[in-house]
């Protein structure tokens, strides 16, 4: 029925619908808001500012032979163990000067199938023994572990501590700190789970402090590098600089990225 | 009746979300202010340890590691742990620098750096609940300048 009534209002139902439209919105705009959990990725940006700084320095330090790409001559086993640890499987990519193993470049690739990485001791294994005796050069991207936390672990039960970095994909070094004195622990002295960001130690480490090495799920750094020419360019041979990218990965899009150039003593 | 039940319950669930999403915005406001005091001690006792390294003072990790010292034209100044607070203790003047309580103070060294591993302990609007919160800075033992970590 129609009403030509100016000043009619919204019916009870017009209302309810309404109501309970926004009702949902809300909710929902609450709980995304909760899960979302941005400002404490934020927090995370200037600790992974500050582990790029922290690496960088690190890198600085190491020699220009241990940085990838390596250079390596097979030995008869096949067998080459790798500078560093944390080796991305997927990226490792290696090359041959050419078929005969002579020339400047090494542009020839060697098809994945070829060789395997045992992950446990960053060893990698050549299959076929065409290339025995050859040089080889060997890229791969790896995870730089955390700069290193350090707690007090406490003077009452339960003797655990918590990491900062969490959680926890992979321990790389529990030491006991003494002043500038490091000790390494045995793994027997301490446990913790996968995915938790807590490390319980044994009794007799109550009050000590710890320093703790590992790889956080909550920044992730992965270095890469190449050897470049003097115009700064990507140089299949082997050239006197390397060009070393850290790329932090803090749990947003956007990564915090720094190049550092190596140059050979 | 029914009706005005209807809308009762409907209102009510709309003002449950409404103070429910506000409650959470107020809280993690509160979490994140406070946290970022916390941020702002550590890192001015950062900027004042690399201050007193660059005008040429000598730094040490104390034994025990809850302490560092600047030794600087035969003066020591230290910055330690002390009664749930970082303290710079100077010329026999104590100070503290800390606003929050700090649960755990631990420097360690190593390639150069000196790493500060604080610990606060906080509570938020909910009282009963303690609350952790860690903050690591480094400060370059060299006194030249560098990066700003």
């Amino acid at each position: 029925m129609k009403t030509n009534n100016p000043e009619r209002g919204f019916t009870l139902i017009e209302v309810m619908i309404c109501i309970a439209i926004i009702a949902i919105v809300v909710t929902t705009g609450a709980k995304l808001i909760k899960n979302y959990n941005w400002m404490a990725r934020e927090t995370h940006y200037s600790d992974a500012v500050r582990q790029m700084k922290a690496q960088k320095k690190i890198i600085s330090t190491k020699s220009f032979n241990s940085i990838p790409p390596e250079i390596h001559i097979l030995p008869k086993n096949g067998k080459i163990r790798l500078s560093n640890n944390n080796i991305i499987k997927d990226t490792i990519k290696i090359s041959t000067r050419d078929k005969n193993g002579a020339g400047r470049h090494f542009s020839q690739n060697l098809p994945v199938e070829n060789f395997n990485l045992d992950e446990g001791n960053n060893t990698l294994v050549i299959l076929g023994n065409n290339l025995q005796g050859k040089e080889i050069l060997v890229n791969y991207k790896y995870i730089l572990p955390d700069r290193g936390e350090a707690a007090t672990v406490p003077e009452k039960s339960p003797y655990e501590i918590r990491l900062f970095n969490s959680p926890i994909v992979k321990l790389e070094n529990v030491e006991l700190v003494k002043g500038n004195k490091f000790t390494p622990i045995s793994s027997k002295d301490y446990s913790y789970k996968e995915d938790s960001n807590v490390i319980c130690f044994d009794k007799k480490y109550a009050g000590k402090v710890i320093r703790v090495t590992y790889i956080g799920g909550a920044i992730k750094s992965v270095c890469s590098s190449e050897f470049i020419d003097e115009k700064l360019q990507p140089a299949t041979n082997l050239t006197g600089m390397k060009f070393v990218k850290i790329v932090e990965n803090y749990g947003l899009k956007h990564n915090i990225e720094i190049g550092i150039l190596k140059v050979k003593k | 009746m029914i009706e005005l039940m209807i809308v009762i319950v409907i209102i009510a669930t709309f003002l449950g979300g409404v103070v429910a999403f506000g409650a959470s915005t107020y809280k993690q406001f509160i979490k994140t202010s406070r946290q970022a005091e916390m941020k702002v001690d550590v890192a001015n006792i950062r900027a004042m340890i690399q201050g007193d390294i660059r005008r040429g003072g000598k730094a040490s990790v104390n034994p025990g590691n809850h302490g560092v010292t600047i030794t600087k034209n035969g003066k020591k100044i230290v910055y330690a742990l002390k009664d749930g607070a970082i303290c710079r203790e100077s010329q026999g003047r104590t100070r503290k620098l800390t606003g929050f309580p700090v649960k755990d103070a631990v420097w360690t060294c190593r390639h150069g750096l000196i790493t500060m591993n604080v610990i606060y302990n906080f509570r938020n609007i909910n009282k009963r609940k303690l609350e952790c919160f860690k903050v690591i800075k480094d400060i370059e033992m060299s006194t030249e300048e560098g990066d700003n970590i």
